[in-house]
């Protein structure tokens, strides 16, 4: 190849790079405010936030700012009615962090219900040990669990006026709830959730067939591996995720999945946050890592308005 | 493609210039395309749908002919969901017909995959297809079965799940016929089952749907869940062409450039 063929490559990739320099501003600058607790003709029940770190924060500052992104996108998914929510990074950080991730929502909660009497709990769910029962597999086949962390937020009242003399009770009237709070169930995941699950799930069925040493095949369809990985002891499929790539001058780069779930991936939506301009990085690194509540709301009003066929 | 009419023979010099530059950068070894929005393409223009699909097809010869041009190794497409099934007999029947029709087409001999050596595998639950058309899979199988400059992998009637399901059951099988209870199944086993590894496709390197949705509708989910990038471009399939697939190219390249410093 001659070096005016190279030439030309390298003019065309400087001529596209500051195409989508001029791409990105202008999106940026005409991002009309966006409103977060307004009816949606659909909204996902099931959503998943994709993060990926950027190394160039210290280890400590980025996975401080991927649990302050869990936190914040589960307090908006708590107010746009959102009752599932994933959180997926390929390194299993979050998962380390579960405990801590635990707390931090009871204090955040708690915080904003201070009249609440009762103790919020927040079971923390491990990856399953035991064995429970499967309602569509026989007693013998019983699917390996997924590993994931989950950790239930219950919905709870807001705040009530307190009076003289009445008793008060431990938990509040049906009628005395916010019809706005929804509880949530949140799942921290990584790469071991994906493809080793699946590989872990025919190992399953290799150790039953072995076992059974019976002539009719135990695993006869996709169902049987969809009961594994997504039943009582699986992972639902999201209906959106959003990509968040926490170094902001990456999020203008293609979409890849970094190894989350492919079975889980089916009919999900997907959406990236987008790069915030160079002169509007107030607050460093740090601050752009974070979520922007009007990226979350775009990505729920594009879900709203996606028509889906089903093949037909 | 382009909004004006230019000349063509001023389009064809274009191109191959621009092919050629492009081919002096990295170039993907697997390119998939969901190609999606030909009813809707038939819609806009007034059309049936049996059109837009014959429009697609179109779509289909140019932009495999654009990747073997640059040089790309393997080239799969979504031609049909096993969900398509449930589409109205009429559309199902026209689809199958067209199937049958430039299946036979595409492998004939001075056509487009004798022309560039391209290796013709059609992957999904072929039993599902009805006999003539899996008639005409098998020739035109047959007919490029010695080509090896290339692969394209037409995926029919497909689902990721039924074929990761397929890999789970294939690995398990291989595991009980070698009869060695230490032997455990890995992810390698479960990838080397898939359809697209069977039929010796490399990795995955970019996924294109197009007409602007974005999502993957059970198109090789295990495949693109990693390395590769996913490119939604607005463009209903009949359209899509060189200057829908360049930025997409020119994405690839800069990821290829910074992987190698």
């Amino acid at each position: 190849m001659s070096w005016l063929t190279y030439a030309a490559l390298y003019f065309i990739h400087a001529l596209y790079t500051a195409y989508r320099s001029l791409l990105s501003y202008r999106s940026y600058f005409n991002n009309p405010p966006q409103v977060l607790n307004v009816p949606r003709k659909k909204l996902p029940k099931h959503l998943a936030l994709l993060i990926i770190p950027d190394e160039e924060l210290s280890a400590e500052s980025c996975r401080e700012a991927m649990v302050q992104n869990v936190e914040l996108l589960t307090s908006w998914c708590k107010d746009a009615g959102i009752e599932r929510l994933t959180v997926y990074d390929r390194e299993g950080i979050l998962n380390d962090s579960a405990i801590e991730i635990q707390d931090r929502l009871r204090t955040s909660e708690d915080s904003s219900n201070s009249s609440a009497e009762s103790e919020p709990e927040y079971p923390l769910t491990p990856p399953l040990s035991d064995v429970s029962e499967s309602r569509t597999l026989t007693p013998e086949i019983i699917p390996p669990p997924l590993q994931l962390h989950t950790i239930h937020i219950p919905s709870r009242p807001r705040a009530k006026r307190h009076t003289r003399n009445v008793v008060k009770r431990r938990k509040p009237a049906e009628t005395e709830k916010s019809p706005e709070a929804k509880s949530i169930a949140l799942h921290l995941i990584c790469r071991a959730t994906g493809k080793p699950a699946l590989a872990r799930v025919a190992q399953h069925f290799l150790q039953v067939q072995r076992q059974s040493k019976a002539s009719v095949h135990i695993l006869d369809s996709i169902d049987d591996v969809g009961v594994c990985l997504e039943g009582e002891r699986g992972l639902s499929p999201p209906d959106l995720m959003i990509v968040h790539d926490m170094a902001s001058s990456r999020r203008q780069r293609p979409l890849e999945l970094h190894g989350f779930p492919p079975w889980q991936m089916r009919l999900t939506e997907f959406r990236q946050t987008k790069p915030a301009p160079r002169f509007c990085a107030e607050g460093g690194k740090h601050a752009t890592a974070l979520l922007d509540e009007a990226e979350f709301v775009c990505a729920l009003d594009e879900f709203s308005c996606a028509e889906m066929r089903l093949g037909k | 493609m382009l909004p004006w009419p230019i000349p063509v023979w001023v389009a064809a010099k274009t191109q191959t210039a621009l092919l050629r530059v492009l081919s002096a950068g990295p170039i993907p070894k697997h390119v998939a395309f969901v190609m999606d929005g030909n009813r809707r393409y038939a819609r806009m223009h007034h059309q049936e749908v049996q059109q837009g699909h014959a429009e697609g097809y179109v779509a289909l010869r140019r932009v495999l002919e654009i990747c073997m041009r640059l040089g790309v190794q393997c080239v799969s497409v979504y031609s049909f969901s096993i969900e398509n099934f449930k589409r109205s007999p009429k559309e199902v029947q026209a689809l199958m017909d067209l199937a049958e029709e430039k299946l036979l087409e595409l492998s004939e001999h001075g056509d487009l995959l004798e022309e560039y050596g391209v290796r013709l595998n059609v992957i999904g639950k072929k039993d599902l297809l009805p006999e003539r058309v899996l008639v005409a899979v098998q020739k035109a199988e047959q007919l490029t079965r010695n080509n090896n400059r290339a692969i394209l992998n037409l995926c029919m009637p497909y689902t990721s799940r039924d074929e990761m399901a397929t890999a789970v059951q294939s690995a398990v099988q291989h595991a009980l016929e070698k009869d060695d209870d230490d032997l455990e199944i890995t992810e390698k086993d479960i990838d080397e089952n898939l359809m697209t590894s069977l039929a010796g496709s490399p990795p995955l390197d970019i996924l294109v749907r197009t007409s602007g949705v974005k999502r993957l509708s059970d198109f090789l989910l295990w495949q693109c869940s990693e390395n590769t990038q996913i490119q939604f471009s607005s463009a209903y399939w009949p359209d899509f062409g060189l200057w829908d697939l360049l930025p997409i190219l020119l994405d690839y390249q800069r990821k290829a450039w910074s992987e190698a410093q």
